[in-house]
């Protein structure tokens, strides 16, 4: 029973110490992927910060500052507007449920599949409004981000999303009152 | 009899895993490529990984970034190690580690309800959902890194790539 355990132990001590003794080349692989991580986004279209502080994880600065941020007084004056397309980005599912008057959907989940239609009916310099679900919600962005590098030169977004809307009293509809683009 | 018969086979092909050095070589080219198949997506669309790692809600937002760039990158140069037979018990380390954080941050993402799209091998977002059950594929390459990792501790110069008595790597334990 105490050889058994010995033998345990002993063969434990050789696992860690096989461990330890590879860890300079862990090091170092951790390190040149690093370097090489570093060097490949200097180089890449995207260019990502590597560290965000408060700004959304996966949005380039050069993207963030083509979008125009906008309040629910403002984005109601632009779907007032029928030059302005308005894009609800949140799922179908919701988007059934209610949404802004006059949007249609391209919702981030689904993104690959709808952006083909959407692209072949709505022209690359046509103003867009953006929204998802809450102050939380950073889907309008990714959409957005991906629209910009699509092409698209005018995108806003509803800061805080479409619960900003119902917090201002603006008016929503449900499918089937109004979806054309 | 039957029973004999597909004990023998059970212990004919324990002694197969144990001895042959195919085994070893194609799973460590095998998970080599899968490393560096799962990396490609990544590092074209590096702002699409670092969303689909946001999802995860593990890591702080300022960092994921930073994180989606080097575990790119960190997939990639560990699966063209693999590949190459070099450094191969670092890199199996790693990969095991890096496939058991893996499944770790799934199983919280899925116990703490985040429906999430994998991210393994590609970004696109419109992906299928993870379950407890799609859990399998990375259980699969778990055990698969965890054989190679045994195996090239076990076998150092199984994984060698010269074996000459001049060779600055070999290690003393080989030395008879």
């Amino acid at each position: 029973m105490i050889a058994g355990k010995t033998g345990i132990l002993k063969r434990m001590q050789t696992v860690v110490s096989a461990t330890l003794s590879e860890l300079p080349r862990i090091a170092a692989i951790a390190a040149g992927a690093l370097m090489l991580a570093t060097a490949a986004n200097a180089v890449h279209p995207m260019q990502l910060p590597l560290l965000t502080g408060e700004a959304q994880p996966g949005l380039p600065r050069w993207v963030a500052r083509r979008f125009q941020s906008v309040d629910a007084q403002k984005a109601k004056r632009l779907v007032d507007s029928p030059k302005v397309l308005v894009v609800d980005t949140r799922d179908a599912r919701d988007f059934r449920q209610d949404h802004l008057p006059r949007a249609v959907s391209l919702p981030y989940h689904g993104f690959g599949e709808q952006y083909p239609e959407f692209a072949a009916t709505v022209p690359k310099d046509r103003p867009l409004l953006l929204y998802c679900y809450g102050s939380d919600c950073g889907l309008a962005a990714r959409v957005g981000k991906r629209l910009i590098a699509a092409g698209y030169t005018d995108v806003a977004i509803l800061r805080h999303g479409i619960e900003a809307w119902k917090a201002a009293n603006l008016p929503l509809e449900t499918l089937g009152e109004h979806n054309e683009q | 009899m039957s029973s004999d018969f597909g004990r023998v086979c059970i212990r004919s092909v324990c002694q197969w895993l144990r001895t042959s050095r195919a085994v070893p070589l194609g799973l460590r080219i095998g998970i080599g490529l899968v490393f560096v198949y799962a990396s490609i997506d990544k590092l074209i669309h590096p702002d699409q990984f670092a969303e689909v790692m946001t999802d995860y809600e593990i890591l702080p937002k300022a960092v994921v970034n930073g994180a989606a760039l080097w575990l790119a990158w960190l997939e990639v140069v560990l699966g063209v190690f693999l590949i190459a037979g070099v450094w191969v018990r670092a890199a199996a380390l790693m990969v095991t580690a890096l496939t058991v954080i893996f499944i770790g941050g799934v199983s919280v993402a899925l116990t703490r309800g985040i429906g999430l799209h994998c991210g393994c091998f590609s970004t696109d977002p419109g992906g299928d959902a993870r379950t407890w059950v799609s859990l399998w594929q990375e259980g699969l390459l778990l055990l698969a890194c965890l054989w190679l990792t045994a195996r090239a501790f076990r076998d150092p110069a199984e994984f060698r790539l010269s074996h000459g008595p001049t060779d600055p790597r070999r290690e003393p334990e080989d030395v008879v």
